[in-house]
């Protein structure tokens, strides 16, 4: 009898329960990220993101330099190991987000107070236990054998595919606290299928087990917003309540109500009536907008004072009722703006399900039906490209407001977020669903200086230039003291059009900034700058010298496209300087947030990881003096972990184009690179690869990343119009053999590594976790710069080298 | 001896003391500030805010004299004078010295001038507004904080700022109309009340951006004939065009 096979030593992985464990652990440290990310939007702000991406990879990373320097001592107790690690990361997946509550941090004045620095560092180093913890384990299970790595790996990868979609799922039906429990659960579960059969081992399962349900109901996680936030300041304000709370994977949604909570942004100074009773709906306590209670149509009067009210007086002289298409719908109130000129057909698109439920059931009668459920109005759950591709419906008025919020937009929280909504080819399809003179609104918060504003502007100019118009003939601008307005037509300003809207500004007091035909004088009358600033960069940006001009402004006000989709970033890196000496220490009130955490999660994670790589080699690091082929490893697992994030998330960002939403892009991007590439790995166990195979292997990829440089944006662009199965199977289809290939890659080099040189089999691990995070934080930042098309061929560099590192991995066979 | 040197070591420290801090271009007409304490902290702020292009000695002289150290939490009292906004609890914050000075400026009060301000924080800006005249107005929602503001503004001499706990939106219309308003601007919105509470030839100042980084400035006027006009007016001075200041393109 096999006394080993029957119970495995400590210092034996039982292999059916280890890939169990594995899957388990794997899919907790992705759901962990997930829900981190969720709970850190909801406190603070979405650009913290990226911090708990580059942290969770950093612990990754910073667990393969912990193995590598106990690489002795773990080998020879390797399940005792993995068993303590899966139950310390149990606890510490409920603990973390508690006591992160603790930690004072007002991240909005990182630019002005150092110490807020301190207390993010402070919040990194305890979101960094879990993640540490969770590479600890997986770590420790790939120094098995190496003929066990690819099934190993490829349990860690279907394990991570198999958490995002879980975590996703889950956001719907739990909350965000209730998150943190399961996936305690599902840790201590993981620690319980390879636990040791011994007293010391049980007696710490059962503590743990009673800790997670001590702390889930006698100290249940709140979310410490923060108190810049909308919400907190509503709630500060007597009276107020929060009358509705809904939470899912877009985020959570509060409707509060009260004496003082008032809503009704970009009103003209000249309108002195009275604003409907309303609500306020909030989306992780900001970016509020409003329900009204209108008893009738006169009743949105207000709305026609607000400088999105002009291309429904541009429209006025037709003898049939308007259309319009209203892109982010919201609380409604662009829908009243159509109703109460008139409009018989009205399509607004609303992307967020839990708002058009929260409109059409519990706020119905608190303004919801007047809106939503109006006959002449039809509300669809889609995302705007989407929609537009689909549809051959033209219509009067497109109107897109001003979808983040009065403070957001200065304080450049979304500088760092893509948004295909105001690319060059998304106003060219929106120009398409015009009717025969019908007017495109783009709205924009007004800015000193002018930033957005313009750039929607130029964006707007260089879709009528792709379709052939004269741009100084089909638009105009105009302005009150919040907002800026771009109306764009497919055919020329007819002169009843500009007389329209130089009535309809007059009467306003709203300044007009560009028109066919106006003069330099007509401009900058009502809310006046110190020259006709609005004027005269139109003009520039719609003449011959716009190039100059562009290049020449303080922020970027060139037009974004899908490629480089990042519209909200105003401020290029190498503004800084010139900010500075713009502005004096008063341009730290410019820096953009999102762009400058990014920026810092970036330098961050490569200081920190180029420490903790070299780490092992110095003579008192241990472990890796004496070994051989360092540099080649060194080389290979870098280059692999940069190229396979760059590609995913290259992939990820044309898939929310495709699929027309992000947690279908998110979803099916992850799922297929990290099931495929399971499937790859899969194919490797058992059947060592020789140093030919990796290069070849990497020559596939090389290969079919090329194509995908070359062609996916025109193959993807095919069926686009397909119905959503349709393009969830293609999308898989498309991926599926790049990811495959991809997947052999690692645990093959892996292997490789272990027969050459097993000492370097953790400090692998751990290269590739630092390549991972630098890439993962870098992309949109190095797309925000150069665009997706050139990261894309970044990771096909990435994958070329490797393969020609790979080379030098091993003898030859 | 030790009596002799404890005095040649202050007499040291003092000329030192003396030739480091900037040269206080307004000690002649200076009125007697509040407190002396941390004067030599207030100077250097001011010395900071004319590098921003500040030149109103009024407003200058308004500054020297109210202790922005006492409107700040404990916790921010060393960084009272530093060039930084400050957060005062409750979302709210103490602007910018450089920006409380300018949006004062803009009022262009005088001893006559009845003003109110809408958001009273602190109570350093009712504080600065009190300087000019004694007719000065404040509201503040949050009850803890008008509270607060009152109490210290009472103990630092300021006892005829009128400090209300009450919804800005309305204004306090009992002491309209006003020479002057001064109101923060939440979510792109500025309440009507408040345009109809201003006099015929008053004016009105609005900071613009995040609450924790003002980006500029807004002006309303209300003519004679009780039409606005406003006016966007950069925080600091600001030339758009890179080639405009380099004389060439980038």
């Amino acid at each position: 009898m096999n006394h080993r096979a029957a119970v495995p030593s400590e210092s034996e992985l039982p292999l059916r329960r280890t890939r169990v464990a594995l899957l388990l652990v794997s899919a907790a440290a992705i759901g962990l990220q997930l829900s981190l990310m969720r709970a850190l939007s909801l406190q603070l702000w979405s650009h913290l993101a990226y911090m708990v991406i580059g942290v969770a990879l950093l612990g990754f990373g910073a667990s393969g330099t912990a193995l590598t320097l106990l690489r002795r001592r773990v080998v020879a107790n390797k399940r005792a190991w993995f068993a303590a690690l899966l139950l310390l990361l149990a606890g510490s997946v409920l603990l973390v987000p508690r006591a992160a509550g603790w930690i004072p941090l007002n991240v909005q004045f990182l630019a002005w107070d150092r110490s807020q620095a301190a207390g993010l560092l402070a919040l990194e180093l305890m979101l960094l236990v879990p993640f540490l913890l969770a590479g600890g384990a997986i770590g420790v299970a790939l120094l098995d054998r190496s003929d066990r790595l690819g099934g190993h790996y490829a349990a860690n990868l279907i394990g991570s595919g198999a958490g995002a979609f879980g975590a996703v799922l889950a956001m719907h039906v739990l909350t965000t606290g209730a998150l943190f429990t399961a996936l305690a659960i599902v840790a201590l579960v993981a620690a319980a299928v390879v636990l040791p059969l011994r007293r010391r081992f049980v007696g710490g399962l059962a503590a743990v087990a009673a800790l997670i349900g001590a702390v889930a109901y006698g100290w249940p996680w709140r979310p410490a917003m923060s108190e810049y936030k909308a919400l907190p300041g509503y709630l500060d304000m007597p009276g107020t309540e929060i009358l509705h709370q809904v939470e899912g994977p877009l985020g959570r949604i509060d409707v509060v109500a009260g004496p003082a909570v008032r809503h009704a942004p970009g009103l003209g100074l000249g309108f002195a009536g009275e604003v409907p009773p309303h609500v306020v709906v909030l989306n992780d306590g900001d970016a509020a907008s409003a329900v009204y209670q209108v008893q009738n149509l006169a009743d949105w009067r207000f709305m026609d004072a607000t400088t999105r009210a002009a291309p429904y007086h541009m429209v006025s002289g037709r003898p049939e009722a308007p259309s319009a298409l209203i892109i982010g719908a919201g609380g409604g109130a662009d829908i009243g703006l159509a109703l109460h000129h008139g409009a018989d057909a009205v399509v607004a698109l609303e992307m967020n399900r839990q708002l058009v439920d929260l409109l059409t059931g519990p706020l119905r009668a608190r303004g919801g039906e007047a809106v939503y459920l109006d006959p002449a109005v039809t509300v669809l759950p889609l995302d705007a490209r989407g929609y537009l591709i689909r549809s051959v419906r033209t219509f009067d008025v497109i109107q897109l407001p001003p979808v983040d919020a009065f403070g957001a937009s200065g304080a450049g929280l979304h500088a760092v977020q893509e948004s295909y909504l105001y690319t060059v080819e998304a106003f060219g399809e929106m120009l398409d669903h015009l009717s025969r003179g019908g007017v495109l609104c783009i709205t924009r918060w007004a800015r000193t200086p002018p930033r957005d504003e313009l750039r929607a502007l130029a964006t707007t100019a260089a879709a009528l230039r792709r379709r052939g118009y004269e741009p100084a003939e089909h638009l105009a601008l105009i302005r009150n003291w919040a907002t800026a307005t771009i109306l764009a037509s497919a055919l020329p300003l007819a002169a009843a059009q500009i007389e329209a809207l130089r009535a309809f500004c007059a009467d306003r007091g709203f300044d007009l900034c560009y028109l066919p035909g106006l003069a330099r004088d007509e401009a900058n009358r009502y809310h006046v700058l110190d020259t006709p600033l609005y004027y005269d960069a139109a003009q520039a940006l719609l003449g011959p010298g716009r190039d100059a001009f562009t290049a020449g402004y303080l922020f970027d006000i060139a037009p974004a496209t899908d490629d480089r989709p990042y519209f909200f970033r105003s401020l290029p890196w190498t503004a800084l300087f010139a900010l500075r000496e713009e502005f004096g220490a008063h341009g730290r009130a410019f820096l953009e947030l999102g762009a400058l955490m990014s920026a810092a999660a970036l330098a961050q994670g490569i200081l920190v990881g180029l420490v903790l790589i070299v780490l092992p080699l110095v003579p008192l690091g241990g472990g890796l003096r004496g070994a051989r082929r360092r540099l080649p490893t060194l080389a290979y697992f870098l280059l692999l972990g940069a190229g396979f994030m760059l590609l995913e998330i290259c992939f990820l960002q044309k898939l929310i184009l495709y699929l027309a939403h992000p947690l279908y892009a998110a979803a099916a991007a992850i799922a297929a690179f990290l099931v495929c590439g399971g499937l790859g790995s899969l194919s490797t166990a058992g059947l060592p690869l020789g140093r030919r195979a990796i290069v070849a292997t990497s020559l596939v990829v090389v290969a079919l990343a090329a194509v995908a440089v070359v062609g996916l944006d025109r193959w993807l662009a095919l069926s686009r119009g397909a119905p959503l199965g349709a393009r969830l199977a293609i999308a898989g289809l498309t991926i599926a053999p790049l990811a495959f290939a991809m997947g052999r890659l690692f645990p093959a080099g892996l292997a490789a590594v272990g027969r050459a040189q097993p000492a370097l089999v953790p400090w692998a691990w751990a290269v590739n976790g630092f390549a991972s995070v630098a890439a993962t934080v870098a992309c949109p930042l190095l797309a925000a710069e150069f665009g997706f098309r050139a990261v894309l061929l970044l990771a096909v560099a990435c994958y070329l080298l490797a393969g020609v590192s790979a080379w030098r991995l091993t003898d030859a066979e | 001896m030790r009596i002799a040197r404890c005095f040649v070591l202050w007499l040291l420290v003092s000329v030192a003391w003396g030739l480091g801090a900037p040269a206080d271009a307004y000690a002649a007409d200076r009125p007697a500030p509040r407190t002396p304490a941390r004067q030599a902290e207030r100077n250097r702020m001011l010395d900071v805010i004319r590098r921003y292009g500040m030149t109103d000695e009024t407003v200058l002289r308004a500054m020297a004299g109210v202790p922005r150290h006492e409107f700040v939490p404990p916790a921010q009292a060393r960084s009272a004078y530093a060039d930084t906004p400050l957060p005062i609890g409750h979302g709210q914050t103490i602007s910018q010295p450089y920006i409380v000075a300018e949006m004062t400026r803009l009022l262009r009060l005088t001893p006559q001038s009845r003003v109110l301000e809408i958001g009273t924080g602190s109570g350093y800006q009712a504080a600065i507004l009190a300087e000019f005249t004694e007719h000065v107005y404040t509201v503040e929602i949050i009850e803890e904080l008008a509270a607060e503001a009152d109490q210290r503004l009472q103990r630092l001499g300021y006892d005829r700022v009128s400090v209300l706990h009450g919804d800005g939106w309305e204004g306090w219309p009992e002491h309209a109309p006003y020479d002057a308003i001064i109101v923060t601007c939440a979510a792109g919105q500025i309440p009507p009340p408040l345009l109809q509470q201003l006099k015929p030839g008053g004016r009105m100042v609005i900071p613009v951006g995040p609450r924790y980084a003002v980006q500029s400035l807004m002006l309303v006027e209300k003519d004679l004939d009780e039409r606005f006009r406003s006016r966007s007016v950069m925080a600091v001075r600001f030339v758009p065009f890179v080639s405009e200041r380099t004389g060439a393109d980038r």
